[in-house]
């Protein structure tokens, strides 16, 4: 029982552990790191110089 | 909805009326060009909020003033919320007349207020709203002060659209400054105008052209002294001390009855991992305090003026030193920061120096480093880092001026904000602002890098392993040829340096995970203090994180982005190379 419970704490940290990595990817590669920054309303917009507004 | 368009010149204080409107926690900074995208915000009564960029008129071409121009001219706007400086007014009210062209209707905000009566200016303010027939309110966004007032004018829509005598149009720049004087010649109460005597006494000191230098380097060992000697360093020692008795020999007692694999994974997996990196937050917090307090007090743009000189010789302005310093943050926002820069030359050019300018991220790797190898001496360490990456700039923006970016040179103006002393409460906001991102990274792509490297260090294809026959050791050993010449030529270091690409931080998360949570004594079994050295110049220099390099791809393209990770990659090679074998030619 008790290593039941192991394995199945261990995928769960697993999983979240996963699903962060690649949320964090997606952020990250839209080019935002979190900061206040660079977190409004900038996601995914172009700079002025590439013809964004 | 009524739509609102928060517009005037840079350092009036329009993200500070903007967070206050809001409720918003924006990044606001005594000096000009925090902001360089429009952002929004919703106040109550169905008005849409729009910090634009800080702009000193509609004429000039820099990217900031484009986004405002072309923001006013959608047609979306139904009321401009024009911010200036009640003790500027002469040059604030200049894009106030241009914007009057926009024929909109225009609500004119003195910010300020306190400090304009201070300097002895009191205004007729219904004077002045009835010759330029818009609605005017003092305010002093600082403490609050009008901003309720300011809410209600905004709710109740009757806005007054702009002068009634509005010739302007036809006016030259000179016949504009012409009839302001005569405004406010008319509207002046009380001219017993006091010079800010402080700041300019502060200022010949500061700005000398003999003293300015020595000062410049002196406030920033003190700022570094104060972070890894009197305040960082010995609370983060502390604090790693808290940590081990409370949460790794906490974990370790309650898990004595676990399988020794489970046991791993909390201990040395999820907390070896986060652990190791977040026993850097007071250091991280201490130079935070230092920074912000140099952003508060109004210095940074005195150092931007300090530095035109050196710029220069990079063939850019002091206009690009604002974003260099935002890279001592953060590289993300610093890349975008340099959109205030006027030539695309200039902007590009700036991109690509600024993450040789150390961000916070590898923070926690040179204190890890500097307290493992150079105890007594960390400041020294991590400042000849710091200066490194500053001189290294310099030398690749005389190449590139060179080479790849040759162009004129553009004139450099900047204006030098009063002094202020920084409001407690504000220093600490702005260092929790900065700090926070910190502890956001700890518990998210930490925390996941962690547990995967953990994964990959205790598994094959075929199993649970040792961690030398695991599936991390195999991807490490692939790649430790490379790093063999620079002197630490071990899988588990190359593995390190592949996750930093995550965030810089990761990489003492996952040496955390390899080597055990106790990394100060654990590695100088596997560097020497010169092969240490030579790893620190590494993560100074090498491919920025993925983040970076998104920002790069979106703000420059493609081949920007991959020759920004290209030219790093080969510098922080050549020059880890050199420092390790000079290096061990002396030592021999």
């Amino acid at each position: 029982m008790k290593d039941i419970i192991e394995i199945a704490v261990a995928v769960v940290i697993i999983v979240i552990a996963l699903r962060i990595f690649i949320k964090s990817i997606k952020k990250k590669g839209s080019g935002t790191c979190g900061c206040s920054n660079c977190s409004a309303n900038c996601k995914g917009r172009k700079s002025p110089s590439r013809g964004g507004k | 909805m009524i739509i609102a368009a928060l517009l005037g010149n840079p350092n009036v204080g329009k993200t500070t009326i903007f967070n206050s409107l809001t409720g918003s926690n924006q990044y606001v900074g005594n000096w000009a060009g925090v902001t360089v995208e429009k952002k929004e915000g919703f106040i109550k009564g169905n008005i849409k909020l729009v910090d634009l960029p800080g702009i000193y008129a509609m004429d000039t071409y820099s990217n900031e003033e484009k986004v405002s121009k072309k923001f006013l001219e959608s047609g979306e706007v139904d009321v401009i919320v024009n911010i200036v400086d009640a003790s500027n007014l002469a040059r604030n009210l200049y894009l106030t007349f241009q914007l009057m062209q926009f024929n909109i209707p225009i609500v004119l905000v003195l910010n300020m207020a306190d400090v304009a009566k201070n300097n002895g200016l009191i205004f007729d303010i219904d004077k002045l709203s009835k010759l330029l027939n818009v609605s005017i309110i003092e305010v002093v966004a600082s403490k609050k002060n009008g901003i309720d007032k300011l809410i209600e004018i905004l709710q109740k829509g009757n806005f007054l659209k702009g002068a009634i005598d509005n010739d302007y149009h036809s006016l030259n720049e000179a016949e504009v400054y012409l009839k302001i004087e005569g405004i406010l010649g008319k509207v002046l109460k009380k001219s017993d105008v006091r010079i800010n005597f402080i700041t300019e006494k502060i200022d010949n000191l500061v700005l000398n052209k003999y003293l300015s230098y020595p000062i410049f380097l002196f406030i920033i060992f003190l700022i570094f002294n104060f972070t890894f000697s009197w305040v960082g360093k010995p609370l983060s020692t502390l604090f790693t001390y808290g940590m081990n008795i409370f949460i790794f020999k906490g974990a370790e007692n309650l898990l004595k009855s676990s399988s020794p694999w489970f046991s791993s994974l909390i201990v040395k997996g999820m907390l070896g991992g986060v652990g190791s990196v977040i026993v850097f937050l007071p250091i991280i917090l201490s130079l935070f305090l230092g920074v912000s307090f140099l952003e508060d007090s109004g210095y940074m743009a005195r150092a931007a003026l300090i530095m035109d000189k050196f710029m220069r010789k990079m063939g850019l302005s002091g206009k690009a030193f604002i974003p260099m310093m935002v890279g001592f943050g953060c590289s993300v926002p610093a890349v975008m920061s340099a959109r205030t820069l006027e030539s695309e030359k200039d902007r590009k050019l700036t991109a690509l120096l600024i993450p040789l300018m150390s961000c916070n991220a590898r923070l926690p790797v040179y204190a890890l480093f500097a307290s493992a190898f150079f105890p007594g001496y960390e400041s020294y360490i991590i400042l000849s880092l710091y200066a490194l990456g500053i001189v290294l700039a310099f030398i690749i923006g005389i190449i590139f001026k060179g080479t790849l970016f040759k162009k004129q040179e553009e004139p450099f103006l900047i204006e030098l904000p009063p002094y202020k002393l920084p409001g407690f409460k504000n220093l600490l906001l702005h260092t929790w602002d900065k700090g926070k991102g910190f502890l956001k990274k700890a518990g998210t792509i930490i925390f996941s890098v962690s547990v995967i490297v953990w994964f990959l260090s205790n598994f094959n294809f075929s199993g649970m392993t040792d961690i030398n026959s695991s599936l991390l050791a195999s991807l490490g050993k692939l790649i430790t040829p490379f790093f063999i010449p620079l002197g630490f030529g071990n899988w588990q270091n190359s593995v390190s340096l592949i996750s930093g690409l995550m965030a810089k931080e990761v990489i003492v998360g996952t040496m955390g995970v390899i080597y055990g949570s106790n990394l100060a004594s654990v590695l100088p079994n596997f560097f020497n203090p010169l092969a240490a050295y030579s790893f620190l110049v590494f993560v100074l220099l090498y491919t920025p994180c993925i983040s970076l390099i998104a920002t790069m791809k979106k703000e420059y393209g493609n081949k920007m982005a991959i020759f920004s990770v290209a030219y790093q990659l080969v510098l922080a090679w050549i020059v880890s190379f050199l420092i390790y074998d000079i290096g061990t030619l002396f030592m021999r």
